[in-house]
């Protein structure tokens, strides 16, 4: 049985079925976020007395790593761009240029954890630590969710260009949604944690 | 899809002016946590300039500047209830559904709302 728009725009929605399903599931995404968030700004206007982050957290390391994530979604972007240009030699290099900013962004963020370890600090120590280790921590999970996805399309998924090019380069724009968000989130989660 | 390899050249343009835009953006509200303004002012200026950035990725990356209806209406009952999620704890902390018998366990208050829970679980057997 064939699945229907899969390529296809739907009549109703005018879009081919990934698109609206990546939104739908953003939107989900947005409340899972959006949660702890209102559980932050609940936490800190309930609390006694709030430590600024830049006197607990790493301020440059943080900046770095958001330049990585801005770079990587302007990378995973071009990567699309290039396949809707017919060039899937730079769509590779794009893709793989992505993961490695994904991986980058995870070691720094495995430096800055294991940093706050080795002085003793844990999410146990403080309720501003167990929100930030709760959010950051949710939010390298969902890094790791987008090495996953990007390391299938520039593997074993790329395949899918030969037989099926259309559904390919909506597999890797869905894939660049979800990238974006995960970025989005990383532009607010980095003031609200470390410069406020 | 080759026939609109001008139209993506044009796009790749932008992407790149939105990600010099975007790093700026970074150094600026790292420059302005330095600066020792006054805790509303902070939250205000790294808010305005977080929104911004979002708003750059969303529109440019995420392509919302030209997008279907139906991802818009999704979007605004996402804005709708993202802002209802958030506004719980600043209306708590304004008064507005504040109640101490959550919060303390010695509240005469707490003990009166759990015997009328009881009361109506009973009720309904």
């Amino acid at each position: 049985m064939e699945i229907p728009h899969v390529v296809e725009v739907h009549p109703e929605t005018g879009l081919a079925n990934a698109k609206l399903g990546l939104w739908l599931f953003l939107a989900s995404e947005v409340m899972l976020f959006g949660a702890l968030f209102s559980s932050y700004i609940l936490l800190r206007v309930a609390a006694v007395e709030w430590p600024a982050g830049s006197t607990i957290l790493n301020v440059p390391m943080a900046t770095f790593n958001t330049l990585v994530l801005i770079a990587s979604s302007v990378t995973v972007v071009m990567s699309w761009a290039s396949l809707k240009m017919n060039d899937f030699a730079k769509y590779k290099v794009y893709m793989g240029i992505t993961i490695a900013c994904a991986f980058i962004f995870l070691i720094v963020k495995y430096f800055e954890y294991t940093a706050k370890f080795d002085h003793g600090l844990s999410p146990a120590s403080s309720t501003f630590l167990a929100i930030y280790f709760t959010i950051t921590g949710l939010h390298a999970i969902h890094i790791l969710g987008g090495i996953v996805v990007n390391g299938y399309l520039l593997g074993p998924g790329a395949r899918m260009w030969k037989t099926d090019p259309e559904q390919f380069t909506g597999r890797v724009e869905a894939a660049g949604l979800y990238w974006h968000f995960v970025d989005l989130v990383w532009i607010f989660l980095f003031p609200v944690l470390y410069l406020l | 899809m080759s026939a609109h390899a001008e139209d993506i050249q044009a796009h790749v343009r932008t992407y790149v002016v939105v990600f010099a835009v975007l790093a700026a953006l970074t150094v600026v509200t790292v420059a302005v946590s330095y600066l020792d303004l006054s805790t509303p002012m902070a939250i205000a200026v790294a808010l305005l300039v977080a929104c911004t950035k979002g708003a750059l990725v969303a529109l440019f990356f995420m392509h919302l500047l030209d997008e279907k209806k139906i991802i818009y209406a999704l979007l605004a009952l996402s804005v709708i209830f993202f802002a209802m999620c958030l506004s719980i704890p600043t209306e708590w902390h304004s008064g507005l559904i504040r109640s101490d018998s959550v919060w303390s366990s010695t509240g005469a208050g707490a003990g009166a709302h759990g015997e009328s829970a009881h009361d109506d679980h009973g009720g309904g057997h």
